[in-house]
């Protein structure tokens, strides 16, 4: 997920032609969404997540924490669709009431990471000098600091809990936000309306919210669709080493991650919450995907 | 140029002090006493006080760093390890062709597979191949690496019999460890490649070569992605530098004795010179690298100048 | 024997059936009876049926069985061959004076030897040492070592050796768990062959600590040549000695050809028969078995779930080994939720045993433990099993009610508005969220709701001195009673007292246990100590590991011992 974001944060920035590509824009940009497959089977699949997870708890067949030891590894069938883990539990009803910690996991860290990457991203940009050289380095300091070593910092302080590592995930992508909005900024600043503006005495702040911050939206939007399925991997990776959801909350990289020992006893306790977040993760990605190409004017001849 | 790098790298040192000053800080926060830590459970109260004494822990996060700093300027060491007694710089050293290895493998194949995935894309674009291409990459991108790993090894080791399961020294140890790493970034250069080249296509020197009768896939492969490697090669350094810190996961699934062991073990056992050593490790391999990037860039497309 | 602490256990997987069980022990004892079975083949089979190394020797006691046994199949035993062993961590050092990490002991006990060991029937024997006398105050041990004993460097081990080591230990020793030990010490050369330990008080558990790798014998000359780099160049006197190292992936030894101190429960009393012993790291249980699958390692450690896979395959051999270990739910009585002995005396009563080790262990790897001494570490006793409250959840439930605390709405009990929640800390291990969870279930049974919190290891052993856990889940591994020292004195408040325990009597019976030298009235010691911890409850005892290790067919004749530990100065490669 690094790179992606790396790839969006780095690539030479250039109007996104959001002010002059069409006498309508929204009205264009909704044509070429509704054109593009990538965009509708990925808004599906986000459509379905988002269901699950205000609904799931209403469709689940069985209590998702229940331990029933007389019920362990039972084959996927008509009692549990998609099988039995350790302690009997359902695992159709745990990835059903996962679902809603999948959504929490990806909205909270990505909102984290949206409001501090553009606040520290235009005042960089806005500024330069040396606030943003002070300010770059900063960023750069972030990058290099170990995650692993930080999620630790975060639970150690604020205790052990799923939520306080989804903060400290979105923490941790501030600078990819951050550079983005920089260099938007930086670019958006040298358009004429914008020197226009600032000579006719409008004030830094109104010129940052009105003239720039609209520039940056696009790329910031696609950013986050696909961090949001970043940070259902990286919670999975975080589960393998024993830091994230505290049983036996249902989180679906918890369950994968524990279901690893018994990969040839039961492997439906692996296959169906990797086969989930495979399928969100990537229709969240073919959403950003789909979503680069809706609002690229570069791609439209 | 000669004033640009000179600046960058001066920029760098900041950077380095400014990480190392963090990480030291850090270890004043992260509970968790080092001397308990290597220890162990069933350590007495004296042997804890004893090397807590002799290793300095008591004192302030800001006298140790002084330390530190202190015996790298005077001696050129990093300390030493709390768990083995070596040098820092030795431990690191033994890791690092490791992960050199793994990193050069992963950055190598997922960058071939990634450029000509797209180039096959843009050449194809709106045909069911583009679409195979963009499914295909992205659902490497989408499924948990562990989870990954795991799958290969049943597969390939266990059902086929083709690769070993864990190790390292030879280079059929080499091939589980890469595509496991590899897989997550063909995607992004994949897509990065096929948005470029669709750029380039369109461009008046292309139009111009077509005309011109040069043979399409001179066009292709000499004009377009010429274009379409710049923002290739930003990726490309930036996944460096991050395989640098080492993959630790994907190292504990394979057994591979890489730099992501050494640091997160370290980390968990509260070895903070090493933690330290592989942070700075982690910082060198991201400022060179992005250095490289922004100069390869300087020389690849004129426009783009440095004041 | 100090077995090595292990924070996480695996996870594991055997179903043994309880009838089948008792019959095979019943049909183990009446082949020794009929002397159908040597005393080697007897410890083996006694070991794969999970009987303790205690339970073993008395039964081998009690047969009148102490002659060595024949050799097996002596024909096949052709010196040559290399083995691989799976091991889940670098071993980081190989000085053992510098290390409590658990891979670096299976690596340097093949290295080091020490003055004693332990054989089968638990008692000491001379390794290094040649015979020994005790003085009659008990402070004065003399040593007799054996002669022509050569360090792996050609230099002689002597006296000096053992004073140059223990020496040493005291001095630089602080992560070796006999450093303490060490400095309440002096030793004396009384000639090249003679040494004279003298203690500042009498030392029961003197000889279990130096026995095994820990106490291991360093020649005097190589360490000091080799500086800080000793932990790369370690020097010993036993079978093996370090040829290669790469760091983090695979360590190598060879055979020592002048091996001549053995213990004395191998046929073999010379060099080894296996030329090449490999360690490999594989941090990952699952990568561990694969690899012994496809023939790239020769012996692991077994899960539970993987076990029926290969304990029905021919090409291995399984070898079962029941650790000196003990997995407990502590319950910190310093805070007000666990203050009351009738909610202890729920709690424990509200524990499953079985379902634990059904579930979690698969039935295989390991046993249900209802005393704070399991029955592999000495001091068990079985008379104190019915004191330790048994599974009862009504029991549970009343005792609870008689404290006041009653059903709210939801199931959970309260009392004056508060809810009866305690938390529960535990490690990030698997095995640790998995235990915490079933605990959780069965607690809810009766009323009581646990909020369980995961800390990695580092973190976790900083936070348990604070005193803010109710419940700690955690497991420890010692072969020696006075563990409970370790764990459970007001000396160790501070520290390794993770459950804030002090009762003054208790602490005055584990000084008694350190210093009875009688090995009979030390146990009765701590049989009293133990019953004072069933009626306080500062630990609910849950389970006792047992390590099941797959050894492929290729080597033959490798052999554990009862409390964990690989033997192969017997075993040869068969290709």
């Amino acid at each position: 997920m690094s790179s992606t974001t790396a790839s969006l944060a780095n690539a030479p920035t250039t109007d996104t032609g959001l002010n002059h590509a069409a006498r309508t824009p929204r009205a264009m940009y909704w044509r070429r969404f509704r054109r593009n497959p990538l965009c509708i089977t990925g808004a599906l699949l986000l459509a379905l997540l988002m269901f699950l997870a205000a609904f799931g708890h209403l469709l689940a067949p069985h209590d998702p924490i229940l331990v029933n030891t007389a019920d362990r590894f039972i084959a996927p069938g008509a009692q549990y669709f998609f099988g039995t883990d350790e302690f009997g539990r359902d695992i159709f009803s745990r990835i059903l009431y996962g679902a809603r910690i999948a959504v929490q996991v990806g909205i909270v860290s990505v909102v984290v990471a949206f409001v501090g990457g553009i606040v520290l991203g235009l005042i960089s940009g806005y500024y330069s000098g040396w606030i943003d050289t002070i300010l770059s380095r900063l960023l750069e300091i972030w990058l290099s600091f170990p995650d692993i070593l930080f999620v630790i910092a975060v639970v150690a302080i604020l205790g052990p809990s799923l939520n306080n590592v989804i903060v400290a995930l979105g923490f941790l992508s501030i600078p990819a936000y951050a550079r983005i909005v920089r260099g938007s900024v930086m670019s958006a600043r040298q358009e004429v309306y914008v020197e226009a503006a600032r000579s006719v005495g409008v004030s830094n702040a109104r010129i940052m919210g009105r003239h720039i911050l609209p520039n940056v939206v696009a790329p910031l939007i696609i950013l986050s669709s696909l961090r949001f399925g970043g940070a259902l991997l990286t919670g999975a990776g975080l589960s393998f080493i024993g830091l994230g959801a505290q049983p036996p909350e249902p989180e679906w990289g918890a369950i994968l991650s524990g279901g690893r020992t018994y990969m040839y006893q039961a492997p439906w306790i692996t296959v169906f919450p990797g086969i989930a977040i495979a399928v969100f993760v990537l229709g969240i990605n073919m959403l950003g995907d789909g979503l680069r190409d809706v609002l690229d004017p570069r791609l439209t001849r | 140029m000669a004033r640009y790098i000179i600046n960058r790298l001066f920029q760098a040192v900041i950077v380095l002090i400014g990480v190392s000053i963090a990480v030291a800080a850090m270890t004043e926060f992260v509970p968790g006493d080092p001397a308990l830590a290597i220890l162990g459970e069933n350590a007495s109260p004296d042997a804890i006080a004893a090397l807590r004494e002799e290793m300095g822990f008591d004192d302030p996060f800001w006298v140790q760093y002084g330390r530190f700093i202190e015996r790298l300027l005077t001696e050129g060491s990093l300390g030493t390890s709390l768990r083995t007694n070596r040098e820092v710089l030795v431990e690191i050293g033994d890791r690092l062709p490791y992960t050199l290895m793994l990193t050069f493998g992963a950055v190598g194949l997922s960058t071939v597979l990634g450029i000509t995935s797209g180039i096959l894309a843009a050449v194809r674009r709106g045909k069911p191949t583009d679409m195979a291409v963009l499914v295909g990459t992205t659902a490497g991108l989408s499924v948990p690496s562990f989870w990954v790993a795991l799958l290969m090894i049943w597969f390939f080791s266990i059902r086929l019999g083709w690769l070993p399961v864990a190790g390292a020294g030879t280079w059929q140890h080499l091939v589980l460890p890469t595509l496991t790493l590899a897989l997550p970034s063909i995607a992004t250069k994949s897509r990065l490649t096929r948005s470029a080249m669709l750029e380039a296509l369109g461009q008046d020197y292309i139009r111009t070569g077509r005309a011109k009768g040069l043979r399409e896939r001179r066009v292709i492969l000499v004009h377009a992605l010429r274009n379409a490697l710049l923002p290739v090669m930003t990726i490309v350094g930036l996944q460096f530098g991050a395989l640098l810190g080492g993959a630790f996961i994907t190292e504990v699934i394979f057994g591979w004795p890489g730099v992501g062991q050494l640091a997160v073990n370290s980390i968990l056992q509260r070895d903070f010179p090493v933690v330290q050593g592989t942070v700075l490790l982690v910082t060198v391999g991201f400022v060179l690298t992005n250095l490289i990037v922004d100069i390869l860039y300087a020389w690849a497309d004129p426009r783009i100048h440095y004041a | 024997m100090l077995v090595n602490g292990r924070t996480g256990t695996r996870v594991f997987h055997e179903r043994v059936h309880r009838m089948t069980h008792q019959d095979s022990i019943r049909q183990l004892v009446s082949d020794l009876e009929h002397r159908r079975l040597d005393r080697r083949a007897f410890v083996q089979r006694a070991g794969a049926l999970g009987l303790s190394a205690r339970a073993t020797a008395m039964m081998l006691g009690a047969m009148g069985v102490a002659t060595p046994a024949v050799a097996m199949t002596a024909a096949a035993q052709e010196p040559g061959g290399a083995m691989t062993r799976a091991v889940t961590t670098d071993p980081e050092t190989l000085d053992p004076h510098m290390t409590s990490n658990g891979s670096a002991w299976t690596v340097f006990t093949t290295i080091y030897s020490s003055l004693v060991y332990q054989d089968i029937d638990l008692t000491f024997k001379g390794l290094l040492a040649d015979s020994w006398e005790i003085s009659e105050d008990n402070l004065e041990l003399t040593f007799v070592l054996k002669d022509g004993v050569t360090f792996h460097d050609g230099s002689v081990c002597d006296a000096e050796a053992v004073k140059y080591t223990f020496e040493r230990l005291a001095a630089v020793g602080a992560k070796n768990p006999l450093y303490e030990m060490a400095q309440a010490l002096t030793v004396e050369v009384i000639d090249p062959l003679t040494v004279k330990f003298i203690f500042e008080e009498p030392n029961a558990a003197f000889f279990n600590a130096i026995s095994g790798g820990y106490g291991g014998i360093f020649a005097p000359e190589a360490t000091e040549a080799a500086g800080d780099d000793y932990g790369r160049q370690p020097v010993g006197t036993n079978a093996f000695k370090l040829k290669d190292w790469q760091t983090g992936s695979l360590v190598t030894l060879e055979s020592f050809p002048e091996t001549v101190a053995v213990e004395g429960y191998f046929e073999n009393q010379g060099a080894p028969y296996i030329e090449e012993l490999s360690f490999k790291v594989i941090p990952e249980t699952f990568a561990q078995v694969a690899s012994l699958e496809t023939g790239e390692v020769d012996a692991a450690e077994l899960t539970a779930t993987d076990l029926p896979r290969f304990e029905n395959n021919d090409q291995y051999e399984i070898l079962t080994s029941t650790d000196a270990e003990l997995g407990y739910l502590g319950l910190t009585r310093i805070r007000p939720l666990m203050s009351d002995p009738n909610v202890r005396k729920a709690i424990a009563h509200a524990i499953n045993r079985d379902e634990i080790v059904n579930t979690i262990f698969e039935g295989g790897l390991a046993e249900p433990a209802y005393t704070p001494l399991p029955p592999s570490v000495p001091g068990y006793d079985e008379s104190l099993v019915e004191l330790s409250p048994q599974y009862d959840v009504e029991a549970a439930k009343a005792l609870l009610e008689e404290a006041g605390w009653v059903e709210g709405d939801d199931g959970i009990r309260e009392k004056d508005g508060e809810r009866l929640a305690p938390s529960l800390y535990t490690t990030t291990a698997t095995t640790s969220g998995q235990l915490a969870t079933l605990i959780q279930a069965q607690l809810r049974l009766a009323g009581i709701e646990v909020e369980i919190n995961q800390l990695e290891v580092a973190a976790l052993l900083d936070f348990t001195p604070k005193g803010e856990h109710d419940m700690l889940l955690l497991s420890w591994g010692w072969s020696d009673p006075d563990v409970l020292y370790l764990f459970l004195s007001t000396d160790r408040m501070e520290t390794s007292n993770r459950v804030h325990y002090s009762n003054p009597d208790f602490d005055a019976l584990l000084v008694e246990g350190q210093q009875t030298m009688d090995q009979e009235a030390r146990m009765a010691v701590y049989l009293e100590a133990q019953k004072i911890l069933l009626e306080d409850l500062p630990w609910v005892p849950l389970y006792m590991p047992i390590t099941k290790l797959a050894v492929a067919k290729r080597v033959q004749g490798a052999q554990v011992f009862p409390t964990g530990g690989l033997l192969l100065n017997d075993a040869w490669i068969d290709d």
